[in-house]
C-alpha cells in the first residue's frame, strides 16, 4: 500500500484533492513524514522541512503524522482482507500480508484474486509469491507491474536482478552493502555465505534464504474474534465485588441463551476487566464438559475474582467463550442415577478451576511389576479401568522414593532380625519372602538396574513394613536395604 | 430400679429430639462393637481417625482401616481421598476389598486447602465418603463439617495425620466418633505373619459408649461384616494408653 499514511488521512476527511503532506517533529524540527503524489509532484518530498516544503508549495495542506492511527487503520484493513483469507495481518508501516494458500480457487484462481483485490485497494501493489519474503520485494520493487503472480520456484530467478535494499534489511546494513558493491540480491546470493555472515551478521542470509524459500517464515497473524462474546460497558467505573459478581452473571445469562440458540455449551470461558488506567486484568475457567448454565459459569468465575485487582475501577467486561463445543439439551433419565452424576460434573468443575488440574485425578493401573509404576493417573472423569490383582500383597503406604535403613540379617538370603527406620529400632518377630521383583530392562534408568527381593516384615508392636535388599552379597556391592512401604 | 427407667425415658427423648443417625450406619462387626455404637457407624456424619504413636506419621494402620470400612460402603458414588501427600498407593487398597477405581484422590497444598476441599464435597452431594488426611483442625472447622455431612448425607473421614510426636491442636469435638488406631501382634503362620490385626479405641462416640478392641479386618469379602471382632479389652493397650493422656 504506497503513501498509506496519506491515503489513511484522505480516508480520514482530509482534501483529496489538494497537495497533502503528513508533518512530524523530529529533534525539534518539523519535517515532512509524506506527501501525497500531487504534492510530490510540486517537489515536496518526505525529508524535507517543512519551511522548505511551504516554499516550494505554497498552498501544501499540512495534517499532523499519526503512525499509530496509521496502524490502526493497517489492522482494520487487515480484518476486511479475512473475507478473502483467514490469515491476514498487518505489515506496518505500509503492508499487508495475505496468506491465501488454499483459498485462491474459490476466487478463480490466484491472479483472479489479485486483480479482485487490486481493484477495491487501488493503488495498491500486489505480489503473490511462493514466500513471504519474495512477495515483500516483488511488491515494493518498482520495475515490476503493479499486480503480478510468481510461478512456483522463480523466485531466485526472479529477485536476482532487484535491489538488495527489497530484503527487508537495516538501512545501515543496505548502506554498506552498496558499499562494497553489492547492489542486486542476486550479487549478494553469489557471494560466499561465511565471507557475508561474517561481515554484515546473520540476518542477510537469514532474509536471502527466506525470500528463496530455504528458511522458514513465522507471521504473526492477529487472533480472529471470538464471535462468542458479550461486552458490558458502564457510564461510571464500578470496583466492589458484588458489582462485578452482578455483571458477570448478566454476562453470563446472555452468553448463554445465545449459546443455547446455537445448541453449544462452553468449555473454556474467559472474563477480562477493562481497567480506567487500561491494564486488562483476565480470568478464565475450563470445564469438563460443555457448560451453559449461568449461575455456574458466573459461580466458577466468580470463585476467581479475588486474583482481579479493580484498581481505581472497571469501564467494561468483555465475557468470551473461547472454545465451544455441541451441547444437546439433554433429557434426564427416569432410572437410578448414573455414577457420573450432574453433581459430581459440577464440584470436579468446581475443585479443578480452584486448585489446579493436576492435582486431581483418578488413579489408574499399568501393566507393571515395579511397585512405583504399577500406579498411575487418569483424569478424574476417565472410565475406571479395571484393576488387576496384584502378584503379591501390596502396602497401603508407598515411600517415594524408598528410604534407606540399617538391617541386620544373620544368614544373606534371610529377612532382617532387626532394623532402624527414621531412628527407631524395630525388631523382627514374623517376615515372608522374598518377593523377587526385578528392573524392567527396557527402560534403562541409572539409579534402577539391579532386582531387588522383598520381604513383608512385622515388628514387636505389630506394625508391617514392606523391606527390599538389593544386590547380591559377595559381590563387590554389599547389599543395600530400603523400606519401602508400609501395611496396614 | 426407678432411676434406670427414669434415665432410659430421658435417654429415648434424647434420641428423637437428635436421632442420631439420620442416614442410616454401616454395621462393622455385627457384635460388641455395634452395639458401642449404638447400631454401627452412622453415615452421613464426620468421624475422626487417628493412629497411635508412629502410626499418627505415616497413617497405614488408619488408612487400612478406613479402606476396609469404605469396600462395604454400597453407593454407586464416587469415593474421595484428599491428602497433602500422594503416599496412598491405590494396589494396597485392594488387598483391603477397596477398588481404587472407586477412588478419586486430590492433593492438597496444606491443611487449610483441605478442610476447604473437604466441605466442598460434602456439600455438594457428588460423593459416597470423603477422607482427608489433615493434621490440625479447628473447632469452628469441625462443627462445619460435621454439619455439611449431615446436610448432603456424604459420610467424612478426617484421617488425623502429625509429625511423630508433635500433636497439633485439640480433637475435633463435632465428630460423631473419634477412633485411635495401633497396630497388633498378629498370629504367626509359622515364620510369616498372620492376618493383620489392630488396638482399635472407640474414644468418642456420641450417643454411644467408648470402648478398646483387637480386632482383625475380614479377609473374605463377601461378609457383610468389616471387621472381626477378636477380643475385647477391660483396659486400653498399653501403647494407646499412653499416648492417649
Amino acid at each position: 500500500m504506497p503513501g498509506w499514511p496519506i491515503r489513511r488521512l484522505q480516508r480520514d476527511g482530509w482534501p483529496a484533492d489538494r497537495p497533502l503532506a503528513a508533518v512530524e517533529t523530529l529533534q525539534g524540527q518539523r519535517r515532512i513524514a509524506d506527501a501525497c503524489p500531487q504534492a510530490q509532484a510540486l517537489g515536496v518530498a518526505p525529508g524535507q522541512s517543512l519551511a522548505q516544503a511551504r516554499a516550494v508549495c505554497p498552498e501544501l495542506t499540512v495534517a499532523e503524522a499519526d503512525p499509530i492511527a496509521d496502524r490502526a487503520g493497517l489492522d482494520r484493513l487487515a480484518l476486511w482482507c479475512t473475507r478473502t483469507t483467514p490469515l491476514a495481518a498487518a505489515d506496518p508501516p505500509d503492508g499487508l500480508w495475505l496468506d491465501i494458500t488454499g483459498c485462491a480457487h474459490l476466487f478463480g484462481g490466484e491472479q483472479a484474486l489479485a486483480d479482485r483485490l487490486a481493484a477495491r485497494l487501488a493503488p495498491a501493489r500486489i505480489a503473490i509469491a511462493g514466500t513471504p519474503g519474495a512477495a515483500w520485494a516483488l511488491a515494493r520493487a518498482a520495475t515490476r507491474p503493479a499486480v503480478q503472480v510468481l510461478p512456483p520456484g522463480q523466485e531466485k530467478i526472479t529477485l536476482a536482478p532487484l535491489p538488495v535494499a527489497l530484503l527487508r534489511l537495516d538501512p545501515r546494513v543496505i548502506a554498506s552493502l552498496r558499499r562494497v558493491g553489492l547492489r542486486s540480491i542476486g550479487e549478494l546470493a553469489r557471494q560466499p555465505r561465511a565471507d557475508i555472515t561474517a561481515r554484515f551478521g546473520d540476518t542477510p542470509g537469514l532474509r536471502l534464504d527466506q525470500a528463496h524459500g530455504h528458511a522458514a517464515e513465522a507471521i504473526a497473524w492477529p487472533r480472529a474474534p471470538a464471535p462468542w462474546s458479550e461486552r458490558l460497558g458502564f457510564v461510571e467505573p464500578i470496583g466492589t465485588p458484588e458489582d462485578l459478581v452482578r455483571t458477570l452473571t448478566l454476562l453470563a445469562t446472555t452468553l448463554c441463551a445465545r449459546l443455547e440458540a446455537a445448541g453449544l455449551g462452553a468449555l473454556k470461558v474467559s472474563a477480562v476487566f477493562h481497567r480506567v488506567d487500561d491494564l486488562r486484568p483476565e480470568c478464565a475457567i475450563a470445564t469438563a464438559k460443555p457448560l451453559r448454565d449461568p449461575a455456574r459459569m458466573a459461580r466458577l468465575l466468580g470463585a476467581k475474582l479475588e486474583t482481579i485487582d479493580p484498581g481505581f475501577g472497571v469501564e467494561a467486561v468483555v465475557l468470551t467463550a473461547e472454545a465451544v463445543a455441541a451441547l444437546a439439551p439433554r433429557q434426564d433419565s427416569m432410572g437410578a442415577r448414573t455414577p457420573q452424576s450432574d453433581e459430581l460434573i459440577a464440584v470436579l468443575d468446581d475443585l479443578a478451576n480452584r486448585l489446579s488440574p493436576d492435582q486431581l485425578w483418578r488413579p489408574a493401573p499399568q501393566a507393571s511389576h515395579v511397585p512405583e509404576r504399577a500406579a498411575v493417573t487418569a483424569p478424574p472423569l476417565a472410565r475406571p479401568a479395571a484393576w488387576p490383582h496384584p502378584p503379591g500383597e501390596r502396602p497401603i503406604r508407598l515411600l517415594r522414593p524408598p528410604e534407606p535403613i540399617e538391617a541386620t540379617a544373620p544368614v544373606p538370603d534371610d529377612p532382617p532380625i532387626l532394623f532402624r527406620w527414621r531412628g527407631a529400632l524395630h525388631r523382627v518377630r514374623a517376615a515372608s519372602g522374598p518377593e523377587r521383583i526385578a528392573a524392567e530392562w527396557w527402560r534403562r534408568s541409572v539409579i534402577d538396574t539391579r532386582f531387588r527381593d522383598y520381604y513383608r516384615v512385622e515388628d514387636q508392636h505389630g506394625a508391617r513394613f514392606w523391606l527390599f535388599r538389593t544386590g547380591l552379597p559377595g559381590t563387590a556391592q554389599p547389599p543395600d536395604w530400603y523400606l519401602h512401604g508400609l501395611f496396614g | 430400679m426407678e432411676s434406670s427407667a427414669t434415665l432410659a425415658r430421658l435417654r429415648a427423648q434424647l434420641s428423637e429430639l437428635a436421632p442420631p443417625a439420620r442416614h442410616g450406619v454401616l454395621a462393622l462387626d455385627g457384635g460388641a462393637i455395634d452395639a458401642a455404637l449404638g447400631g454401627g457407624l452412622a453415615r452421613g456424619a464426620l468421624h475422626s481417625v487417628e493412629g497411635a504413636a508412629l502410626e499418627a506419621e505415616t497413617g497405614a494402620v488408619p488408612a487400612a482401616f478406613l479402606a476396609a470400612l469404605l469396600a462395604r460402603l454400597d453407593d454407586p458414588r464416587p469415593l474421595f481421598w484428599l491428602a497433602p501427600t500422594t503416599d496412598l498407593y491405590p494396589p494396597g487398597l485392594l488387598t483391603h476389598g477397596l477398588d481404587p477405581a472407586r477412588l478419586i484422590q486430590l492433593r492438597t497444598s496444606g491443611d487449610d486447602e483441605t478442610l476447604a476441599t473437604l466441605e466442598t464435597l460434602l456439600r455438594s452431594g457428588a460423593a459416597s465418603a470423603v477422607v482427608a488426611e489433615a493434621g490440625r483442625v479447628g473447632k469452628l472447622a469441625g462443627r462445619r463439617l460435621q454439619l455439611a455431612c449431615l446436610g448432603a448425607g456424604v459420610t467424612g473421614f478426617v484421617l488425623r495425620r502429625w509429625p511423630h510426636g508433635r500433636r497439633p491442636g485439640e480433637d475435633i469435638t463435632a465428630a460423631v466418633t473419634r477412633w485411635r488406631l495401633a497396630p497388633a501382634p498378629s498370629t504367626r503362620d509359622g515364620r510369616a505373619p498372620g492376618p493383620p490385626r489392630w488396638h482399635a479405641a472407640l474414644l468418642h462416640a456420641r450417643g454411644g459408649l467408648p470402648g478398646h478392641w483387637i480386632i482383625e479386618p475380614e479377609d473374605r469379602h463377601d461378609t457383610p461384616h468389616p471387621l472381626r471382632l477378636v477380643a475385647g479389652l477391660a483396659d486400653p493397650p498399653a501403647a494407646t494408653r499412653r499416648l492417649a493422656g
